[in-house]
């Protein structure tokens, strides 16, 4: 116990002085810690045999936050026990260092110079030269020897690398296969009868080429391809949080993606708009939106679309604002850069040539739209005006309705609602254990909701057990609280005019000033290391002439700082040498299963290298040179040999290039999840072709599952409208691999062959229920004709007559059916079911 | 050189992992059974996890102390959360019981738990960093306090694969985490490593298992027939293919997997006695009891890793009067949890399975004011959980609180990570190697997080 004292005296007295370096923490660094931090052996890049080591810091950055010991990396590790490794350190010499770092003397510019001459190392003209950092160069087309096969540039580049193999591309596929192909690639559906007959029986030279412009020109197409670029930004219709609450404008933004795919509006246009289309057109936060404004504040959605789990708490929410700005840059960013950035969020990237610094640059550009400092509810249940919503809607109406939903009365029945919901789950949670609930219990019940200071409301809850309608005659409290609040609510909505509020959630800069942004030591926000101001990645900057972000007192016209825009038209610029490689990857990808470079998001030292550079340049290039034409861009890949070709399999390449690397063939894909069920709708005549609007609710099924809801909604559409939710996603397509989005983004798709997918398509509510309505709407056709239902079930599935061989099984099939119709209907189950019906070959 | 995130996509994809095609059918789940790093102590996981933080100190972690200072201010800073905080401590209202050899102390609210208490190895100080439900639930879960990575339930089976290719490796029975489903969910790591969510009714215990209205059994075998026949003469193009193949293989096995998930959910099967053990009729502990009884049942089917949420009879979150409602949520689960334990003892299945017990922090020594039936706020500084059966030690006490139950004493201080090591390490699983590529990083369940085995706990 003495000596515990002792320390205790001398640390009070160390408290008032600045130990010195040399003589008294250096000594204590050479006992405890040199031996692997030596300039020799510098162990986590950190040598602690000298100041500058000291102060230069090591792989996880700065050691040192001066006169912050809780915040230095030194002392943290020191007082968690985990320094110095295998060994102890005395009580004294831990209360100097503490005394040091809280009182030593460290100049600040000595620091920023010792990390930034640390960071100039990493960045070698080696790592600059790196293939992606280099911008693209078309190439002169390869010549080959089989000029026959050739029918566009890419096809010499591809048939080139298969002539030094022996190889060669195959022969054009089948007609019925490439028409199909073209069709699940461009519009996400199977063609009708009607349509493959249109093709098929189309013999002049330009039949495919008249299918592809009708295809990109069709509505189904904006809506296949917006599902493509929803996956990639990581849009969901739910929020992330803990009750997963609904965002219930998000779909005007997925609309306003099918809007600009169906238009082709020029990618790097389209990137503008998502990046900062409020800094495009200058919206002034707090106004109404004139209409032109309207369009690019909704494009800004794509940064509102990450899982944001800050809720109604008051505490405990700062390091959830960090999370979500942080999030908000690297799937931004990823999604068009294919770095990933969010390695650089801790430390320095250890394979990249990415920083921690450029974290935090990039992260400075984003500030002012999640500014941890002014921060933005996200809805209005969860917290006062003003929220992320722009309220589309004239000034006065405007200030009525601000006025309105900031009114004690409007709270109160917020509160109410809460309470009703609350008290329904809480009922049933009690009927679930049999419990009878007496009268008593009940005020018992209510009484604890109302005094849960963190009430959770789960707005999906299952309604098992028993219907609210059977519960409100068993609970007349239950009733009668339902019945005040409705009064409540009518006398409202009598006081008030009927105003609907028109929102769109969008992200503007919350200030022209936001809060600055610093290095956080190892990504923790309660260590902030060196101010940053925004700025490009280092290698990819200019050393001898960085990049400059505008300063926005420079722009008293400007309502916004301009940092979002200054980068996203540096995102789209020749300069930059990421982002139409990285574009013109994913979508040839969304056409082969897999990109030129196969790792679609990581063009950094980890990833893959291109299998065709010359060729991914060449794209890329004219890409730009096309104005970022995204038809023209489909059209050169889906006009080419290589996309047309066959995909037999093959002896030799099959066992040498087995996931063919060089193209040797169009190998067969498992459709997408909403492909699927879309077709399947399509083909059994259920399909409603309606397009935009609400999400489509969704319902729980008997057992369980998510499914559509048609009592409520219109479950017949196609899956781009149905609700995207992050917990309970509708069952069948998520079978299928459909993302829910928890992770932030899904930009290539699983495409698994589980069981689990036999089973939706044995027994799921949807597969009666497209199975029923394809067998009677055959019979109709067939005028009752059980045999000529079959051959059209063959041609409306597979866009082709019955082979010989299938023939037999549903002659077979049908033959062993007691009832002819009941047999129909499951023998198109099976066709459904079947590959031919799930595979793009 | 690791795998790049695709490669693993493709070859969990096919589920072969460089398995020859003939062994393709057993394997076509992507589930193989995996060799562990090294010989494990158990092979599967019964994780109870209740959300909403139950009250430890007055379950079974009692501290004396309290009652000297019952109704007056704690003798030292009691941080809380700033929402209805105080420092008015308020001892446990339930008497103790010495119970079992151990002797330890287990509150009269868990009558049955006591009896079984000899079984059970208590970690007594616990700490996590997260005060609220959703980020401590993400944490205690997929170690991070953010929505989006994989559950602990998906690493061990992406690590070990699954005994029974008929059943999912890693099931969720019950409800009750306010993060939802995303507490079973594998997030990046490939979908089959997700945990199915099954319900203890035989009638329709995962989605998509029941057979439709009018579907009899015969019939969908001639239907599952007609489609292979179909598969067949669609294949001819592409013989090799593996994916084809294996969608052929899947029909059989949901064939299998409707039988086995029917059977698996049928209680009715168990003898009178069993359902007593666990409850199943009783009304109160009926519904818990049931899981619990499902998820032996799980196990002995070889289902890697069952996760029950302990939810369902009510809110843990108790804020309010603990009085009133802590007794119904712990008959809700007590003599499920204990019957468990002794029916896995008496099957001699517990030499290979462990059962967790814990939920994402405890609940403060003193009371949340201005409430005329108070309760306790969250306590993230110190709080318990219990482990059981394989590889662990029977009635032993690892670490402790100080004496108001309030913080973890410093010594023996561990957290999620270290929960999360050890159970990895009694599978035989190397927590630092069971990595997967994501975004450029090597992933694990531990992550960077400080984490060591409980080696003190270890038989």
């Amino acid at each position: 116990m003495k000596w515990s004292w002792l320390v205790l005296v001398a640390s009070c007295a160390l408290a008032q002085r600045a130990p010195l370096f040399k003589d008294e923490i250096l000594p204590v660094l050479e006992k405890s810690c040199v031996s692997c931090h030596s300039p020799e052996r510098k162990m986590g890049g950190l040598d602690l045999s000298t100041f500058a080591g000291l102060m230069a810091g090591g792989a996880s950055g700065p050691v040192v936050a001066p006169g912050k010991p809780e915040r230095s990396l030194l002392w943290m590790q020191i007082d968690s026990g985990r320094m110095p490794m295998g060994g102890k350190m005395t009580s004294a010499n831990k209360q100097l260092i503490r005394a040091y770092l809280e009182h030593g003397r460290f100049p600040q510019d000595q620091l920023d110079q010792a990390a930034q001459a640390r960071e100039a190392a990493k960045i070698t003209p080696e790592a600059r030269r790196w293939w992606s950092f280099v911008p693209p160069l078309a190439s002169p087309v390869p010549a080959v020897k089989q000029m026959g096969l050739v029918r566009t540039p890419i096809d010499a580049f591809v048939q080139a690398k298969l002539e030094a193999k022996g190889w060669t591309m195959q022969p054009e596929a089948e007609r019925v296969t490439l028409m199909r192909r073209l069709y699940f690639d461009l519009t996400g559906l199977s063609p009708t009868p009607a349509e493959a007959q249109a093709f098929l029986s189309d013999r002049s030279s330009g039949a495919y080429e008249k299918l592809v412009d009708r295809l990109l020109a069709s509505d189904r197409y904006g809506e296949h391809w917006a599902r493509h670029w929803l996956d990639i930004a990581g849009y969901s219709d739910t929020r992330g949080d803990a009750g997963d609450g609904e965002r219930e404008v998000s779909y005007k933004y997925r609309d306003y993606v099918i809007r600009s795919f169906q238009a082709n509006k020029p990618i790097d246009r389209f990137l503008l708009e998502q990046f900062a289309g409020d800094q495009l057109v200058n919206y002034k936060p707090g106004t109404a939106p004139t209409p032109e404004q309207i369009e690019a504040l909704t494009a800004t959605g794509f940064l509102r679309t990450i899982a944001d789990i800050t809720d109604n708490q008051t505490i405990y929410e700062v390091d959830k604002y960090f999370d979500a700005l942080q999030k908000t840059v690297e799937t931004s960013l990823s999604s068009v850069m294919g770095l990933s950035v969010g390695c650089a969020r801790c430390h320095d990237h250890k394979f990249d040539p990415l920083l921690q610094r450029d974290y935090y640059k990039l992260t400075a550009v984003f500030q002012a739209v999640w500014d941890p400092e002014n921060w933005l509810a996200a809805n209005l249940g969860f917290g006062p005006w003003p929220s992320r919503m722009v309220l589309d809607m004239p000034q006065k109406e405007r200030e009525a309705w601000i006025a309105d939903v900031t009114s004690n009365d409007a709270k109160a029945i917020r509160r109410l609602e809460d309470l009703l919901d609350a008290s329904y789950q809480r009922f049933r949670a009690e009927l679930r254990m049999g419990r009878e609930i007496a009268p008593a219990r009940r005020l018992v019940l209510r009484k604890l909701i109302e005094d849960d200071p963190d009430l959770e409301i789960d707005r999906n809850a299952p309604k098992d057990v028993m219907s609210d309608e059977e519960m409100d005659k068993r609970f007349p409290e239950l009733k009668q609280w339902k019945d005040e609040l409705f009064e409540k609510k009518a006398a409202r909505r009598k006081k008030q005019s009927a105003i609907e509020p028109n929102f769109i959630e969008a992200a503007w800069d919350v200030s022209k000033t936001p809060s600055p942004t610093y290095v956080l030591t190892r990504g923790n926000y309660l260590a902030p290391g060196m101010k940053v101001e925004p700025g490009l990645p280092a290698v990819l900057d200019n050393p001898a002439k960085p990049f400059a972000f505008p300063d926005p007192k420079e722009h008293p016209e400007w309502n916004h700082t301009g940092r979002r825009l200054t980068l996203a038209k540096w995102l789209v610029s020749r300069e930059n040498p990421l982002t139409a490689r990285v574009f013109v990857n994913r979508v040839w990808q969304f056409h082969f299963g897999e990109g030129i470079v196969r790792s679609v998001d990581d063009f950094g030292v980890q990833g893959d290298k291109p299998s065709h550079p010359e060729l991914l340049d060449a794209l890329a290039v004219q890409f730009q040179e096309h104005h970022w034409d995204l038809k023209w861009l489909t059209k050169q890949i889906v006009m080419s040999q290589v996309y047309r070709q066959g995909s037999a399999e093959i002896a030799e390449p099959l066992k040498m290039d087995p996931s063919n690397h060089l193209l040797w063939r169009k190998a067969p894909l498992r459709l997408e999840a909403e492909t699927i069920r879309d077709s399947m709708l399509l083909v059994s005549g259920l399909l409603d072709s309606k397009m935009y609007g609400r999400q489509e609710p969704l319902k729980r099924g008997a057992d369980g599952q998510w499914m559509e809801d048609d009592e409520k909604g219109n479950g017949r559409r196609r899956s781009i409208y149905l609700k995207q939710s992050r917990t309970r996603p509708v069952a069948f397509l998520h079978a299928f691999d459909s993302p829910t989005m928890n992770t932030d983004h899904e930009t290539q798709r699983f495409r698994s062959a589980l069981p689990t997918q036999s089973l939706a398509l044995l027994n799921s509510p949807f597969i009666e229920k497209v199975s029923k309505a394809f067998s009677s709407q055959l019979l109709e056709q067939s005028g009752g004709a059980i045999d000529l239902a079959v051959e059209r079930a063959f041609v409306a599935a597979y866009s082709r007559p019955a082979k010989p061989g299938e023939m037999a099984v549903a002659k077979e099939f049908l033959a062993a059916a007691d009832n002819p119709r009941e047999g129909l209907r499951l023998f198109v189950q099976a066709l459904l079911g079947a590959n031919d019906f799930l595979y793009s070959y | 050189m690791f795998r790049t995130r695709r490669e693993a996509l493709r070859e969990v994809a096919l589920g072969f992992g460089g398995l020859a095609l003939q062994s393709m059918l057993a394997s076509a789940a992507g589930l193989t059974p995996r060799k562990p790093h090294f010989a494990p102590k158990a092979k599967n996981v019964i994780f109870i996890y209740i959300g909403g933080g139950p009250s430890t100190i007055d379950m079974f972690d009692p501290k004396p102390l309290l009652r000297k200072y019952d109704g007056k201010p704690a003798p030292f800073e009691i941080k809380g959360r700033a929402l209805n905080g105080s420092q008015q401590i308020m001892a446990s209202p339930w008497e103790f019981t010495r119970s079992g050899k151990s002797g330890r102390e287990i509150s009269n609210l868990l009558p049955h738990f006591q009896s079984t208490v000899d079984q059970v190895t208590f970690v007594r100080s616990m700490q996590t960093d997260r005060i609220d439900h959703s980020t401590a639930q993400f944490t205690f879960v997929t170690g991070r306090g953010f929505t989006g990575f994989p559950a602990i339930g998906s690493w061990v089976s992406y690590a070990l694969g699954t005994e029974n290719q008929n059943l999912p490796a890693y099931i969720a029975l019950g409800e009750g985490a306010s993060i939802g489903t995303r507490a079973h969910s594998s997030a990046w790591l490939p979908p089959v490593y997700s945990g199915t969510s099954m319900r203890a009714d035989a009638k329709a215990p995962i989605y998509n298992i029941k057979r439709p209205e009018g579907m009899s059994s015969d019939k969908q075998n001639q239907l599952i027939a007609a489609i292979q026949k179909l598969n067949r003469e669609q294949r001819a193009d592409h013989p090799l293919d593996a994916d084809l193949e294996a969608r052929i293989a899947n029909y059989e096995l949901a064939a299998k997997m409707q039988l086995a998930a029917t059977e698996v959910a049928d209680l009715s099967k168990e003898t009178e006695a069993t359902r007593q053990l666990y409850g199943v009729d009783a009304p109160v502990a009926g519904g818990f009891g049931k899981l619990c009884l499902m998820a032996r049942r799980l196990v002995e089917s070889g289902v890697r890793f069952v996760q029950i949420y302990g939810g369902g009879g009510g809110n843990w979150d108790t804020h309010t009067n603990i009085k009133g409602q802590l007794p119904g949520l712990c008959q809700y689960i007590d003599q499920g949890m204990a019957g468990l334990l002794v029916d896995l003892e008496q099957r001699g299945l517990m030499k290979d399975t462990l059962v967790v017990w814990s939920g994402e922090f405890g609940r403060l020594p003193t009371i949340e004011a201005n409430s005329a039936t108070p309760g306790r706020d969250h306590n993230p500084y110190g709080f318990g959980m219990w482990m059981a059966g394989a590889g662990v030690k029977q009635g032993y006490d690892f670490g402790a609180t100080d004496d108001l139950g309030y913080a973890a004493l410093p010594e023996h201080r561990v957290g999620h990570s270290d929960i999360h090591a050890t159970i990895q390490h009694l599978l035989g699983i190397d927590y630092e190697k069971n990595t997967f590529p994501y975004e450029g990083r090597n992933e694990s369940l531990v992550g960077v997080n400080p984490a060591r085995v409980i080696r003190e706990i270890l038989s």
